[in-house]
């Protein structure tokens, strides 16, 4: 393997490693309010670290551009839309969860 | 390589498939296909260097882009019944 | 002025995605869906100062995302340890913090940040004050330090 090649592995398996949390956190966690926090942090940054892993291997300047634009453009809308659903739960008057 | 992330993330989608079908609440199961969307965005990118075809990645963005705005637009339809 | 750097940024857009300036009839099509989103955006006056900060603001911005990179970076590892936790350690709860925000491009990057910062999550914004879900008491607390709300307040710098 080429160094960039081991660049991107590396770049993958903690982008794959982050995103497996977000999904286990999503299934394990006891309600919607504490899944918010695995779900809407875990996915920026694990499509930053995979997407911004794929520019090493790519030769071709228009996919690294493209790449980088999906990668802004996700740590964009990603946040926004979990905002929009936690204020549409709440106004709904969904309760938090509380332990015991 | 590519195929090892992809086969990886297929079984995180299926983590929350499973949490989009249990449920309970409509907010759980937004939340859950929000995060498949963003999934979806990576797999087709990851999918489109796995064989070689790096256009994918235009798949890529149109697919960031319309999961963006069809939650927001799920999210106003249960907020006020209605998309006017 | 505004319209001329929206335009510009539009065509770049247009170039970066399809590359292929040798093709006239791609070019032509091109410039015509510029020119009516453009005509579109003028009639909803989406094309505002908001959209478009002056050049303090970009230097600011650019100092401040690396501290928001790595405070992502803190949050997504307090996520780890948690969920992969058999125990899952966790008891959230609600907590109100008070903001002095002068802008709304401020509170919205205040809001957002501690969204991104690790254990909590900012739900509503009230007047004056935060509503806030919390994963643990600790990062309850951590939300009240203040040290975040300073670097906001740098960021926001002299914007009137």
């Amino acid at each position: 393997m080429e160094w960039n090649e081991i660049l991107t592995a590396i770049f993958l398996a903690l982008g794959v490693l982050i995103s497996l949390t977000g999904s286990l956190g999503l299934l394990r966690m006891p309600d919607f309010y504490t899944r918010l926090h695995t779900a809407g942090k875990s996915d920026s940054l694990a499509q930053t670290f995979i997407l911004g892993g794929l520019i090493f291997v790519t030769d071709n300047w228009q996919v690294a551009v493209r790449l980088l634009m999906i990668i802004l453009l996700l740590f964009f809308t990603a946040p926004t839309a979990t905002h929009a659903i936690t204020k549409a739960a709440r106004l709904d008057g969904l309760e938090p969860w509380r332990r015991g | 390589m590519y195929i090892a992330a992809i086969i990886a993330l297929l079984v995180g989608a299926l983590m929350i498939l499973v949490r989009a079908i249990l449920g309970p609440s409509a907010y759980d199961r937004i939340l859950a296909m929000n995060a498949m969307g963003t999934k979806t965005v990576v797999l087709v990118a990851l999918f489109g260097f796995a064989s070689g075809r790096p256009e994918f990645l235009d798949l890529a963005i149109i697919y960031a882009l319309v999961s963006f705005i069809t939650t927001v637009a799920i999210l106003k339809y249960i907020e006020k019944g209605r998309l006017d | 002025m505004r319209y001329l750097i929206f335009v510009v940024l539009l065509a770049g857009f247009f170039g970066l995605l399809s590359g292929q300036f040798h093709n006239g009839f791609l070019m032509v099509v091109g410039a015509l869906c510029i020119a009516l989103i453009a005509l579109i955006s003028a009639r909803m006056a989406l094309v505002d100062e908001e959209s478009y900060p002056d050049l303090g603001t970009w230097v600011r911005m650019s100092l401040y995302v690396p501290y928001l990179f790595w405070q992502i970076v803190l949050s997504n590892w307090d996520v780890f340890k948690r969920v992969w936790d058999p125990a899952l350690p966790v008891s959230p709860q609600l907590v109100r913090a008070p903001f002095s925000t002068r802008t709304a491009f401020g509170t919205v990057t205040f809001a957002n940040s501690i969204t991104l910062t690790p254990g909590t999550v900012t739900i509503e914004v009230l007047e004056g004050e935060f509503l806030i879900h919390a994963l643990t008491t600790e990062a309850a607390d951590g939300v009240k330090d203040g040290s975040m709300e300073a670097q906001v307040k740098r960021l926001e710098g002299a914007i009137k």
